[in-house]
C-alpha cells in the first residue's frame, strides 16, 4: 500500500501525505516560464547588428572625406589663374653666364617648377640676400626662361629699391626686437649696416 | 501554499503530464525544432523539465537561490542544445547542467551560508519544512535527488524515471531507501 502511494501516487499514506503537504513550499512554481531565452535571443544580435551599423557609418564618412577632398583639390586646381605667377627673390650671381646682362636688380616671372609640391594657388616667396635680384619667369612648362627675361624701367627699379630698402629697415627692426627678447645687446656696427 | 494551490500543482506536474503523454511531441522532436530555433519548442522543453532541474538544484542549494540557478541551467542548455547527441536524453543532460551549476554556485560563493532554520523560519510550518528538507539534504546524494523529485516536486516513480533517464528499478529502489533513511532521520513512522 505505502509503496503503490509512493510510486504511483494512488492511494493514501497519510505520512508520506504529510511529507509532501510540508514541503510543498518549495516545490517549483512556474513563473516566467524562459526568462532566459529572450535574452539569449537577443544578446548575440545586438553587437552583430551594432558592428554592422558602425562600419556602414565608419565607410560612409570615410567616402564623404575622400571625395570632399577630392574636390577641394580639383576646385582648387581649376580656380587658379593660367597667368599667375610666383616672384622670386634670387642671389644674383656674379659670374654668371649671361654676363652682358647688367647686375641690377631683374624682375623674372618663375616657371611654377614646385607647384605640385605645395598648395596651388600659393605664392612663394624666397630671400636670399639683399643683392637679390626679381626675376619674373612664365609659369608654363612649355616657354623657356630667358623668353621672359625682360629689362626693368626706371620707375620699376625705383620701387625695387624703395621696397628694399623698406624690407631692410623692417627686418632690422624685426633683429632690434628679437635681440631684445633674447637680451642680447644691438651694436651701432649692426644698425649701421643693417640701415645701409 | 493552500490546498488549492497544493492542487493546482499536482494537477499540473501529476496527472496532467501522464495524461499527455500520448499527445504532446517526443523529447528529440521537440530538441530538433529547439535547434531550429523554435523557441514555443524550447518552452515546452522547459515546462516539461523545469521541475526536474528544479528540484535537482534544490537537493543542492539554499532555496532563495534555486530558481535563479534553475533560469541558469536552462541558458546553458538554450546555447548548448547543438551538442546534445541523443536528442531524447535531454532530461539527463539537464540533470548533468544542474549538478554543474549547483557546484558552480559553491565555487563562486564560498562565503555563502545559509541561516540557520531559527533564523529564517517565520511560523512552525517553515520551520517543519525546513527541518524535513534538512535532513533530505543529508541523505546520499541517489537518494536525496529522487526523494526531492518524489516528495517536493510532486512526481511519480515512472515520470522521475522517464525524466532522469534512470530505470524504474533503480528510482524504486531509491525511493524505498531514501524513505526508510528519511523516517529514521526525523524519528518518524515505525515502519521499516
Amino acid at each position: 500500500m505505502k509503496d503503490e502511494y509512493l510510486w504511483y501516487k494512488t492511494g493514501e499514506d497519510p505520512e508520506i501525505e504529510k511529507l509532501e503537504k510540508a514541503l510543498a513550499v518549495f516545490r517549483y512554481r512556474a513563473a516566467a516560464p524562459i526568462a532566459a531565452v529572450p535574452q539569449n535571443d537577443v544578446s548575440p544580435e545586438r553587437p552583430a547588428r551594432f558592428r554592422i551599423s558602425f562600419a556602414l557609418a565608419f565607410a560612409s564618412l570615410t567616402i564623404v572625406a575622400i571625395v570632399t577632398a577630392v574636390w577641394i583639390r580639383i576646385s582648387n586646381t581649376n580656380s587658379r589663374p593660367e597667368n599667375s605667377d610666383e616672384i622670386v627673390f634670387v642671389q644674383e650671381s656674379t659670374d654668371a653666364p649671361d654676363a652682358g646682362v647688367s647686375a641690377e636688380p631683374r624682375l623674372q616671372t618663375a616657371p611654377n617648377r614646385e607647384s605640385h609640391d605645395r598648395p596651388a594657388g600659393s605664392r612663394r616667396r624666397t630671400i636670399t640676400g639683399t643683392s637679390a635680384a626679381i626675376r619674373r619667369r612664365p609659369k608654363t612648362k612649355d616657354s623657356a626662361p630667358s623668353e621672359g627675361i625682360a629689362k626693368l624701367t626706371k620707375e620699376e627699379q625705383f620701387a625695387y629699391r624703395q621696397l628694399m630698402l623698406a624690407l631692410s629697415i623692417t627686418s632690422s627692426k624685426l633683429k632690434i626686437v628679437q635681440d631684445t627678447i633674447d637680451g642680447t645687446e644691438v651694436t651701432e656696427d649692426t644698425e649701421s649696416k643693417n640701415q645701409r | 501554499m493552500s490546498n488549492s494551490e497544493i492542487a493546482r500543482n499536482m494537477f499540473l506536474f501529476g496527472p496532467k503530464t501522464r495524461t499527455n503523454e500520448a499527445t504532446v511531441p517526443t523529447e528529440a522532436h521537440l530538441v530538433d525544432r529547439a535547434c531550429a530555433g523554435d523557441k514555443e519548442a524550447f518552452g515546452d522543453i522547459y515546462r516539461m523539465f523545469a521541475p526536474l532541474v528544479h528540484g535537482i538544484v534544490l537537493a543542492r542549494v539554499p532555496g532563495d537561490d534555486v530558481q535563479d540557478i534553475v533560469q541558469d541551467v536552462f541558458l546553458v542548455a538554450y546555447n548548448k542544445l547543438d551538442t546534445l547527441r541523443e536528442k531524447n536524453a535531454i532530461g539527463a543532460w539537464l540533470v548533468k547542467i544542474a549538478r554543474n551549476q549547483a557546484a558552480e554556485f559553491y565555487r563562486q560563493s564560498r562565503t555563502t551560508e545559509e541561516l540557520s532554520d531559527d533564523l529564517t523560519s517565520t511560523n512552525n510550518r517553515d520551520a517543519e519544512a525546513r527541518e524535513i528538507l534538512v535532513a533530505i539534504r543529508e541523505l546520499p546524494e541517489t537518494y536525496r535527488e529522487t526523494l526531492i523529485l518524489r516528495l517536493v516536486e510532486g512526481m511519480t516513480g515512472n515520470e522521475i524515471a522517464e525524466r532522469t533517464g534512470l530505470k524504474p528499478e533503480s528510482v524504486r529502489v531509491n525511493l524505498h531507501r531514501g524513505m526508510e533513511l528519511l523516517r529514521k532521520a526525523l524519528g518518524v513512522g515505525g515502519r521499516t
